[in-house]
């Protein structure tokens, strides 16, 4: 946090190098798989790089898809701050969704859109908190664990959407989904004839106030203390059950946004499936980000552009897209590995040079 | 046969960019008590830890009755006759007394109990210990316990033992019973290292020293021919003053603390605080004196609101505070230094600027409307930094790569900048070096000296003994004693320590 | 070198993309060209495009298709496939992406769309939606969903390079009902529907209609089980009916209808089976199966392309041959002349436009 301090950014530059490592040799041990598959992965990867990035289509689908992952990817790395897990990303999410659709659902077609996406945006946020907090405060009162807790809460609401879209909330003509929204109801395109839409702009101001409370606010400090050392918080006077609510619930917050975000910018309608696991990917892109809410921009849309390129190399190669599964998780497995092995080279290295004063 | 039962040559072991041991000798005579003196971080566990098979040296050769070996394990160093005992026990509680002795020896699978404990009872007595094998561990008082660990190594025949810092834990009394059995086992042929940074000790029952420096052995002198002072020199590198210069109290009659009739409950029984009262006046400090764990966590624990009280009463300035949140307690002006300065005192990710405000968040100086001004507290930093004579190699590392001395400096710096009515501070200079402690004791005594109540709990006699106003010294969670400052010696401690009251001679 | 690298990278897609959308153009009108010549072929179904073979080189388009579920389902998804397979053998460039969710289908076309495919097949009425809402971006690419118009929207809204398809699946139920209802000699017929969908009710209602018209003292009994993947609820479905004297059980539940077809296996009881020819089930009960070509419902739109009917809602049914009965196998000899007439005589008739089989979408079986 400190600013142009020497050791933060030899830190920065360190995990800049890792990421860098970790990324080539993931695309290295793919190349293998791609081999195996009978196609070049000199044109497979041509193929991903040209249509996530060259193509309007390509990066307006990049942006589509990083919006839902910055939003609660925030959220996640503010959790894991505070030493909470937020793995109910998922959850919160639905939730923010159901909740939030229900506002342009029920409200006059009359009603002026910047009304509606504010209350949606509410009602997103306190939804979303409210199913996020729910986990913190168990952890609080009965010390369960929050890990098993937002994990199960994905399922139950998981399940409750399903229920409402398939009884109570489904559009007639018998696909499971709500009514669609208003077309003025919609969040505009900042590309037309794309997905890419305003809620990016959400994002990126969550993004920048995530960043804003870690650096400036005694809210970011405290939250940053009961992450670090729970006894020191305490010592601080600091109340950390309540907190361990509290950053639940802000968590939360940003993932019932982001549902709200989501339904508001590319389905306009609540059905099932909306999120594909954002919140684990999200939780991946956090910790990629090493809980830095301005690299958690930076990768989920490094993140997207993999997905964005992998269909594109799919349909251009006939590459199966799971096998951009394998990247992303090469990378992280690298990301693992790799400060490992470069203290293990360090030191042998040092022993070398070592024996050779000795001798 | 080699007169060395031990010779570690030119030892090395590098963690990463840390070097822990720096080309280190050491040898041990049959039969002598050879004391490892050095301050923490010294190296002298690693350097044990390496002897007994934890660490692989990075460098450097062993050699055991003269033959050069490699342990590379603990049951190595065992099988050689290397037995250790450890600062904290390794014994199971709920286990008796010789079913620990023979835990993890191995071997065959029905065990001869009457066999295991006719050995312990023979071990014992010739060595005067009074251990009987069928005691339950959980039973036994802490002094018995260390002298389980040793029967423990003794049983696995062991030549050489390795005691870590094992007075830490003991009374007066029992630090007395175990040199008494030291020296008999050094008649029987025994050796032993004893690892200490205690100078009183290292003087009273060693044959040898060999100091550690920052990795690096200072040197290895006959103990006779030194003095504490030289001593202390050889450790730290220059003079230290041992006794710290004091004015008189003056006396105020201002109540800043009053406890009446606090019970508190404990993590163990004999903590548990029974009905205790204690006043601390403006301007003295009260030094809390008794072995570990006889309540003075809890009492500290209770005033500062992070243990709630049961019955009775805390009274900061007057004002009722049992109970109150510690954000209470904070703004009642009452400072802590906690005894886990790594842990609890400080967040080590953090730079000296955050750790500065951790308990002082709504101080409008640093901040206002939530948002913290990290220039006003770069400045502070700047002048703590300078008068506290804090050493850093980067102005913004994390506190975490801190010495203990510069950290626990941190810490008090703080605690006093609040400018507290009261303040606690709890071993204060545990595991820190001469210089260290020399400047945190002149500091604490700064503070009386601007008023503050001072409540200071150790278990270094001498810091006691050198600080405080008056002294009470608790046991069982009670307090056994109080002392006026002309009462005040090293014996009358020492009673009150293990429990017994003073004689009816404590005069006033 | 890295700067180089991309750049290098960058202008070969950009190249890339601008030939490709050239070609894009070129084909389109090539395709044109072509449709005046089939036009005066005037042939009908996929022996026009079979026959067309040797030209195909020239007019070969990229064809995408998207399944709602696994290509290996054995019926919807694989009948679908089969088609694509068939026009990959008439020299087009085909691909595919199975196992949709629906939140995806947009990106899907998307994502076809903007690698310069020609056509793309959304099979399924999920598809609609997204396809209306992708289509406009991309005039130059035809789209096709096998279903019905989305909720809300007319047939006039439809944009020019979209198509529909609004198939009569329930005039092939109807020609089952005529069977059902010369076949049965309790007068007592169970029918064991999946979802309730307009298509599953529609077809119900057309099956009814047929019995009630040729044999009026016979009964339906419907159960719209609310399910396509559940056969032990198909199962007890069609063993209620059989125990209230139903003697044909008929099925259009898919993986439902499989338990349904057991109960009636075990009871001896004949059927009607549904997506395929299930005759290999039961050889000995099955009469028939009232069958949607899939197949060549996707074949069908190269077709309509070159010949320039693509677009607007299209209505398959039995007179296309893209919905009919299968063949009666082991009932050849068993089914009275008369009822196989009757069969003949509505397939006649339908196709010269004499009867239109009414679509109710009510569960009318319930009003008996």
């Amino acid at each position: 946090m400190a600013k142009n301090s020497s050791p933060a950014r030899r830190a920065l530059g360190q995990n800049a190098l890792v990421l860098a490592v970790s990324i080539v040799a993931a695309f290295l041990v793919s190349m293998i798989f791609i081999l195996a598959l009978g196609v070049s992965p000199v044109d497979a990867f041509v193929s991903m790089f040209r249509g996530a990035l060259t193509r309007k289509y390509g990066l307006a689908e990049v942006l589509a898809k990083a919006t839902p992952l910055i939003i609660i990817g925030v959220g996640v790395a503010l959790a894991t701050r505070g030493g909470m897990s937020n793995l109910g990303g998922d959850g919160q999410f639905y939730i923010g969704a159901i909740c939030s659709i229900c506002v342009g659902l029920f409200l006059p077609p009359s009603t002026p859109a910047l009304v509606v996406w504010v209350l949606a945006l509410i009602v997103g946020i306190l939804s979303g908190g409210f199913w996020g907090g729910l986990s913190g405060w168990l952890k609080a009162k009965f010390n369960t664990s929050e890990v098993i807790i937002t994990i199960m809460l994905n399922y139950v609401a998981l399940y409750l959407m399903g229920w409402l879209v398939h009884g109570p909330l489904q559009a007639p003509g018998g696909i499971p989904q709500t009514q669609a929204l208003e077309k003025s109801f919609q969040l505009p395109k900042i590309i037309s004839g794309t997905r890419a839409h305003a809620g990016i702009f959400i994002a990126l101001a969550s993004a920048l106030l995530v960043w804003w409370i870690f650096k400036k606010t005694t809210l970011g400090y405290r939250i940053q203390t009961v992450g670090e050392s729970p006894d020191a918080a305490v010592y601080a006077g600091i109340k950390t059950n309540r907190y361990m609510s509290l950053i639940m619930a802000l968590s939360g917050a940003f993932a019932g946004m982001a549902g709200m975000v989501e339904v508001y910018g590319v389905h306009y309608r609540v059905l099932e499936g909306i999120s594909s696991s954002f919140g684990f990917t999200a939780m991946l892109i956090a910790l990629l980000a090493k809980l830095n809410p301005l690299a958690v921009v930076i990768g989920s849309l490094f993140i997207s552009a993999l997905t964005v390129g992998a269909n594109s190399m799919q349909i251009d190669m006939s590459v199966p897209t799971s096998i951009v599964n394998v990247v992303q998780s090469l990378i992280i497995f690298f990301m693992l590995i790799t400060p490992a092995i470069k203290s293990d080279l360090l030191s042998s290295i040092s022993k070398k040079r070592h024996k050779k004063e000795v001798a | 046969m080699s007169k060395h039962i031990l010779r570690m040559d030119q030892i090395t072991k590098v963690f990463g960019k840390m070097t822990a041991n720096d080309h280190v000798d050491l040898t041990v005579r049959k039969g002598e008590i050879l004391a490892l003196l050095g301050e923490n971080g010294a190296g002298k566990s690693t350097l044990m830890n390496i002897l007994y098979g934890l660490y692989k040296p990075t460098s450097g050769q062993i050699y055991f009755n003269g033959e050069p070996v490699s342990i590379n394990s603990p049951l190595k160093a065992i099988e050689l006759g290397i037995g250790m005992v450890h600062q904290h026990f390794m014994l199971i509680p709920a286990f008796k007394v010789w079913e620990n002795v023979v835990l993890g020896l191995g071997g065959r699978v029905i065990l001869d109990e009457a066999a295991a404990k006719e050995k312990i009872r023979a071990l014992a007595s010739e060595y005067q210990l009074e251990v009987d094998p069928d005691a339950r561990i959980s039973n036994l008082p802490v002094g018995l316990q260390q002298q389980v660990e040793i029967l423990k190594v003794l049983y696995r025949g062991s030549r050489l033992l390795i005691l870590d810092e094992p007075t830490g834990v003991l009374t007066p009394s029992e630090k007395v019973k175990l040199f008494q059995t030291l020296r008999e086992l050094t008649k029987d042929g025994f050796s032993v290292i004893f690892i200490s940074h205690k100078l009183d000790e290292v003087m009273e029952i060693s044959d040898r020293v060999t100091v550690l420096c920052r990795g690096k052995k200072i040197g290895t002198v006959d103990t006779k021919d030194m003095t504490k002072e030289k001593l202390a020199r050889l450790m730290v590198g220059r003079d230290v003053v041992f006794t710290v210069e004091k004015t008189a109290s003056k006396g105020s009659q201002d109540k800043v603390l009053e406890i009446q009739d606090l019970s508190v409950k404990g993590r163990r029984l004999a903590s548990t605080i029974k009905h205790l009262n204690l006043t601390i006046h403006a301007g003295e400090i009260l030094g809390v004196s008794g072995v570990d764990g006889n309540g003075q966590s809890e009492l500290v624990e209770a005033i500062t609101g992070l243990r709630p009280v049961e019955s009775g009463k805390v009274l900061i300035d007057g004002k009722d505070m049992t109970n109150r949140s510690p954000a209470e307690i904070i703004k009642a002006k009452t400072a802590l230094v906690p005894e886990d300065r790594k842990k609890v005192g400080s967040v080590k990710s953090y730079n000296i600027e955050k750790n500065l405000i951790l308990r002082d968040l709504t101080n409008p100086a640093y901040c206002k409307h939530g948002i913290l001004n990290y220039k006003a507290l770069e400045k502070t930093a700047d002048e703590i930094i300078q008068e506290y004579d804090i050493r850093l190699s980067e102005r913004q590392s994390p506190v975490g790569a801190l010495s203990g001395g510069n950290l626990q400096k941190v810490i008090l710096a703080r605690e006093i900048k609040s400018q507290p009515r009261l303040l606690v501070a709890m071993h204060p200079t545990r595991g820190l070096d001469v210089g260290a402690i020399e400047f945190i004791h002149k500091k604490l005594i700064e503070a009386r000296d601007a008023g503050a109540a001072v409540l200071l709990v150790s278990a270094e006699l001498e810091e006691i003994l050198s600080l405080s106003d008056r002294v009470v010294v608790m046991s069982g969670g009670r307090i056994s004693g109080e002392l006026g400052e002309k009462d005040i010696t090293m014996e009358k401690i020492g009673l009150l320590m293990g429990g017994e009251k003073l004689g009816g001679s404590a005069n006033g | 070198m890295n700067k180089t690298m991309k750049c290098v990278a960058g202008l070969l897609a950009l190249c890339a993309t601008l030939s490709l959308a050239a070609c894009g153009g070129s084909e389109a009108s090539s395709s044109e060209a072509a449709s005046s010549q089939a036009a005066s072929s005037e042939a009908a179904s996929s022996e026009a495009a079979s026959s067309q073979e040797g030209e195909t080189a020239a007019e070969s388009l990229r064809i995408a298709l998207l399944l709602p579920g696994s290509l290996n389902d054995g019926g919807w998804n694989a009948n679908a496939y089969a088609g694509l397979k068939e026009l990959e053998a008439q020299g087009h460039e085909v691909a595919f992406t199975e196992s949709l969710p629906i939140s995806s289908m947009e990106e899907a076309f998307n994502n076809y769309a903007a690698n310069g495919f020609d056509l793309i097949i959304g099979h399924g009425f999920e598809f609609g939606e997204p396809a209306m809402r992708v289509a406009p971006n991309y005039p130059d690419t035809k789209f096709f969903v096998s279903g019905k118009l989305p909720d809300g929207v007319a047939e006039e809204d439809i944009p020019e390079n979209v198509g529909f398809m609004d198939m009569r699946e329930y005039e092939a139920a109807y020609l089952a009902g005529i069977v059902a209802a010369g076949m049965t000699e309790s007068n007592v017929i169970g029918y064991v529907a999946g979802l309730e969908i307009p298509s599953q009710l529609s077809n119900m209602a057309a099956f009814v209609t047929a019995v009630n018209e040729y044999n009026p003292d016979a009964k339906v009994y419907g159960v719209v089980s609310g399910n396509f993947e559940d056969p032990a609820k198909g199962q007890e479905a069609a063993m209620a009916q059989i125990d209230m004297g139903a003697d044909i059980i008929v099925q259009t539940a898919d993986s439902t209808g499989m338990g349904a077809i057991e109960a009636a296996v075990a009871k001896g009881v004949k059927l009607i089976g549904y997506g395929a020819d299930q005759y290999e089930l039961a050889p000995d009960l099955m009469m028939t199966c009232i069958v949607t070509d899939n197949k060549m419902v996707v074949e069908d739109q190269a077709r309509r392309i070159a010949e320039g009917t693509f677009g607007g809602l299209w209505h398959p049914g039995v007179a296309d041959g893209v919905c009919y009965i299968t063949p009666y196998h082991n009932f050849e000899d068993k089914i009275p002349q008369e009822v196989k007439d009757n069969v003949n005589d509505a397939i006649e008739r339908i196709k010269s436009g004499d009867l239109v089989v009414p679509e109710i979408l009510d569960r009318i079986d319930n009003k008996m």
